[in-house]
């Protein structure tokens, strides 16, 4: 690195600290260093390209006695680096080459003694990102030093370095590298599709076996013209989010695999919007008109399209079971433009002059063994 | 300012049902932790690393959870200051963190016993921080895996009262060393929940209060730590895990966690500093404390053992990255539709014109725009016209309209705009585009400050950067390591460098 880029760069990393901008420093932050505190310059390292799915690693040697004032010493206290597929670890070195792992502690025994070498060993692992091409750039990062005998922290000192590199995936994925179904209602089985095929430097590439850690994605890779043609598909299970990784194995040397992260989230096939829960306030001792209660309600959706939408309600019962239909009434609505979701609109229809709690069952009309939907209801007694 | 907002209907339903509810706890205990189905990243994660070594003491292994009873262990999934970061801007590719995949990351996991936050949700109290906070305590709170504990930060109590206890009411926050007289104060001593049988009592030191409540009068008494963490631990069974989540410094954990009787198992020190969780935890006086980092960009998953010779915890680091093939991809798909209706919500409020010319300019002149400065630094000028900064504003624009990109109002979200403008927030500064065009991009005075009467002394009345700040800081205000994280002063200075023409 020359020396005016150097210099700048230096004084960008070291003003950056570990404190950003808008970010609250507490004391003894990096930023509230004072004047007297050495601000070296920048380690750099360029790993260079880096094949995807492979790891790297390199030590950052940090020559304490550079900044170090006679007879001050310093203990390191942590790295920091900006990258997510990086992973720092500081390490002592002692002459005979034993490596001890600092353990944060401003503790003078955290300080290197005289003949050892202090180090960041940066590790890499490019598995942990999508299986596409990234173009050379920089990732900061820091050491944070702290002054044997600085009991506050107030003369901390941030030694930034930096690492270069790209990645290079053998294949291109196209549209997508990660795969995102998004809600799954129980009952649809959605399908996701995109492409793979070689790189310019992997032209022949052949696919193997596609294999997923979930049992509820299955995968077909097939010729295409001049691409494969990945169809993911999603059947479901139990609710809620979900994540599997999909392996597509290669001819490649090394037996690299091309993963694709798979995320979705199972919901129930009958829903009720934003919770299956409604409540409001109201005197209860008298009939709400259709306009006091026409924000009372929430939304309830079928998204099993071989049923037809329409809801009914089967139940409206207080906690001990017993009926409700005198007090309350309950009406569906269907949305207009969106012919599976309806509205379930609920009001006072007065006799109850207390709070109630309770629940509204909902189901299928025709269908008395089929499935419901339970909303809870509370309503709070306002006269 | 005292009066609560109108809730958007969804925000109704859920206001409701967090006052009607009772605090729902989350977390599956004796669930066995999926081998597979894990996220790409998670699923090729290394393994914890080791639990930190005692002062003169080598390295110790991490204790193996066959062994340790189950009943010994505690699984828990640490956040620590969020400080408005709901989701990443998106304007840097490779950014972590956000409510979504945080969400969805905890709903694949399935295996958490305890879920907690740290502190400090907003970091202002303009009304765009009341709407983060209501998005906030909404999908932390109130959504499929509600968090079990939440800390108070000295931030969040800059908010204004009624609304911030408004829309915080029935969520878990805990303020153990805070008292307040009043009735619908959200701050709880502690909060308590049974795992496998055994109760896990979680505290929170604020140990600061801001200024409005340093008063005599002052409605809201900060305790000693002493005193705060003495309260929350009264009553609490001798078995129980003993967790004590700390806003301030690493030094001021040290001082205070050997003088806490009795001892917590785990301190988890919300100090802002470390903007990246650590990966090993600190043992000071026989306890861990483990540091969760900011702005909730990597997640630490803590597994604590109680073992014969103390509390024990290994440590892992889950960075929460996204795709780089799927805009938006990977998160909790309604968490994203939450977040996309705060987004909709700060546009519909006005909040970017609400907020405008709020604050006064650090020289106290007036904003001109870059044209005036056009007049005499042609050639400065020229320069300008020609980089990326001149169009910043056509990049927000652009950015709103790809639906692939955003699919939300960018250029009415003043997180954003305040990055891509002159002199927002400030007086004279800009307001919106048709009512101050002038200042769309990121012009002369975004760096130069204020020119107006640099303008009219004929240039006698000299400027220097905007708040007498060096250039790299300058730039860093939104070239920061999580909106420019390839970003290095030394080389990007060239591509905008000017000179001096007068």
């Amino acid at each position: 690195m020359r020396g005016p880029t150097c210099f700048l760069l230096a004084l960008s990393l070291s003003a950056c600290g570990d404190t950003p901008t808008g970010a609250t420093a507490g004391a003894g932050t990096p930023s509230a260093a004072s004047s007297q505190v050495p601000q070296p310059q920048a380690l750099s390292h360029d790993f260079g390209t880096i094949p995807h799915g492979e790891a790297r690693q390199y030590d950052y040697v940090f020559d304490l006695a550079s900044i170090a004032a006679p007879g001050r010493r310093y203990v390191p206290l942590r790295a920091h680096i900006d990258c997510s597929c990086g992973r720092t670890q500081v390490l002592i070195r002692n002459p005979e080459g034993y490596e001890r792992v600092v353990d944060g502690r401003p503790d003078p025994t955290n300080a290197p003694e005289p003949g050892d070498t202090l180090l960041v060993r940066l590790f890499l692992d490019t598995k942990t990102k999508d299986a596409v091409d990234l173009k050379s750039a920089a990732s900061r990062g820091y050491l944070l030093l702290q002054p044997v005998g600085d009991r506050d922290g107030s003369q901390r000192v941030t030694w930034p370095f930096l690492v270069q590199f790209a990645i290079d995936a053998p294949v291109v994925l196209r549209p997508f590298a990660e795969l995102d179904f998004g809600r799954v209602p129980q009952s649809a089985t959605p399908t996701i599709t995109t492409t793979l095929r070689g790189d310019e430097n992997h032209p022949d590439i052949e696919f193997g076996a596609v294999t997923c850690t979930s049992p509820d994605i299955t995968a077909t890779l097939e010729p295409e013209q001049d691409d494969f043609v990945l169809r993911a598909r999603c059947r479901p299970g139990q609710l809620g989010n979900q994540a599997a990784v999909l392996q597509i194995a290669t001819n490649l040397p090394g037996g690299y695999s091309v993963n694709l992260g798979v995320k979705w989230k199972v919901v129930p096939d009958l829903e009720a919007a934003p919770l299956p829960k409604l409540s409001f306030r109201a005197d209860l001792g008298r009939a709400q008109t259709e306009a006091e209660a026409a924000t009372q309600f929430l939304l309830v959706v079928d998204h099993d399209e071989s049923r037809p939408p329409q809801f009914e309600v089967r139940q409206l019962v207080d906690d001990a079971g017993r009926d409700g239909s005198a007090w309350f009434a309950a009406t569906l609505v269907t949305v207009p433009g969106s012919s599976r979701q309806q509205r379930l609109f609920v009001r006072s229809l007065g006799g109850h002059p207390a709070d109630f709690r309770g629940r509204i069952v909902l189901g299928k009309p025709g269908a008395a063994d089929g499935p419901t939907l339970s909303i809870e209801l509370v309503a709070f007694h306002r006269p | 300012m005292t009066r609560i907002r109108p809730l958007p209907l969804a925000g109704l339903l859920f206001g409701l049902a967090t006052c009607l509810c009772t605090l729902a706890q989350c977390g599956q205990p004796g669930e066995a932790a999926p081998s597979a189905g894990a996220s790409l990243a998670a699923a090729q994660h290394p393994k914890p690393t080791p639990a930190g070594k005692e002062q003169g003491q080598e390295q110790e292994q991490e204790p193996n959870p066959t062994v340790v009873p189950e009943r010994d262990q505690l699984k828990l999934l640490l956040s620590g200051t969020m400080s408005g970061r709901l989701e990443p801007c998106g304007c840097a590719s490779g950014q972590l963190g956000g409510l979504a995949r945080r969400m969805q990351y905890i709903g694949e996991r399935r295996y958490h016993d305890v879920l907690l936050e740290g502190g400090d949700l907003v970091e202002g109290n303009s009304p765009l921080d009341l709407e983060k906070l209501f998005t906030a305590v909404t999908i932390l709170a109130n959504m499929q895996h509600p968090y079990d504990a939440m800390g108070i930060g000295e931030k969040d109590l800059e908010l204004p009262y009624e609304q911030w206890v408004g829309y915080t009411a029935g969520a878990p926050f805990v303020a153990s060393d805070l008292a307040c007289d009043s009735p619908d104060w959200p701050g709880k001593p502690f909060v308590e929940k049974q795992v496998r049988g055994r109760a896990v009592r979680i505290a929170s030191l604020t140990l600061a209060l801001p200024e409005q409540y340093r008063g005599e009068d002052s409605r809201i008494h900060l305790l000693t730590p002493l005193a705060g963490y003495e309260r929350a631990m009264q009553g609490a069974d001798d078995d129980a895990w003993r967790i004590l989540i700390l806003q301030g410094t690493d030094v001021r954990a040290r001082e205070l966690v050997p003088t806490l009787q009795p001892a917590p198992h785990l301190v988890v020190c919300c100090d802002a500093s470390y903007i990246e969780p650590t990966s090993r935890p600190e043992m000071v006086a026989g306890v861990p404390i483990v540091y969760p980092g900011t702005r909730g960009r990597i997640l630490q998953e803590c597994t604590l053992y109680r073992l014969p010779k103390g509390p024990r915890a290994a440590l892992e680091l889950v960075p929460l990255a996204g795709s780089l093939t799927v805009p938006g991809g990977g998160g909790d798909p309604d968490v994203k539709q939450v977040l996309l209706a705060h987004r909709n919500q700060v546009k519909e409020d006005g909040l970017l014109q609400k907020m405008a010319r709020q604050l006064p300019t650090p020289n106290g002149a007036g904003y001109v725009g870059s044209e005036t400065c056009k007049t005499c630094h042609i050639t400065a000028f020229a320069a300008w016209q020609i980089s990326k900064h001149s169009h910043a504003w056509e990049t927000l624009q652009k950015a709103e309209a790809d639906p692939k990109r955003y699919g939300w109002p960018v250029t009415a979200y003043p997180d954003c705009v305040g990055c891509h403008v002159v002199g927002y927030r400030e007086q004279t500064g800009f307001v919106s585009f048709e009512e101050t065009p002038q200042l769309a991009a990121v012009g002369c005075e975004r760096c130069h400050g204020p020119a107006s009467e640099h303008a009219m002394s004929g240039g006698k009345k000299r400027l220097g950067l905007h708040g007498g700040v060096q250039g790299s800081e300058l730039c860093l205000q939104c070239h920061d390591y999580e909106q420019s994280p390839t970003f290095v002063y030394g080389e990007r200075w060239p591509k905008i460098a000017h000179g001096l023409d007068k």
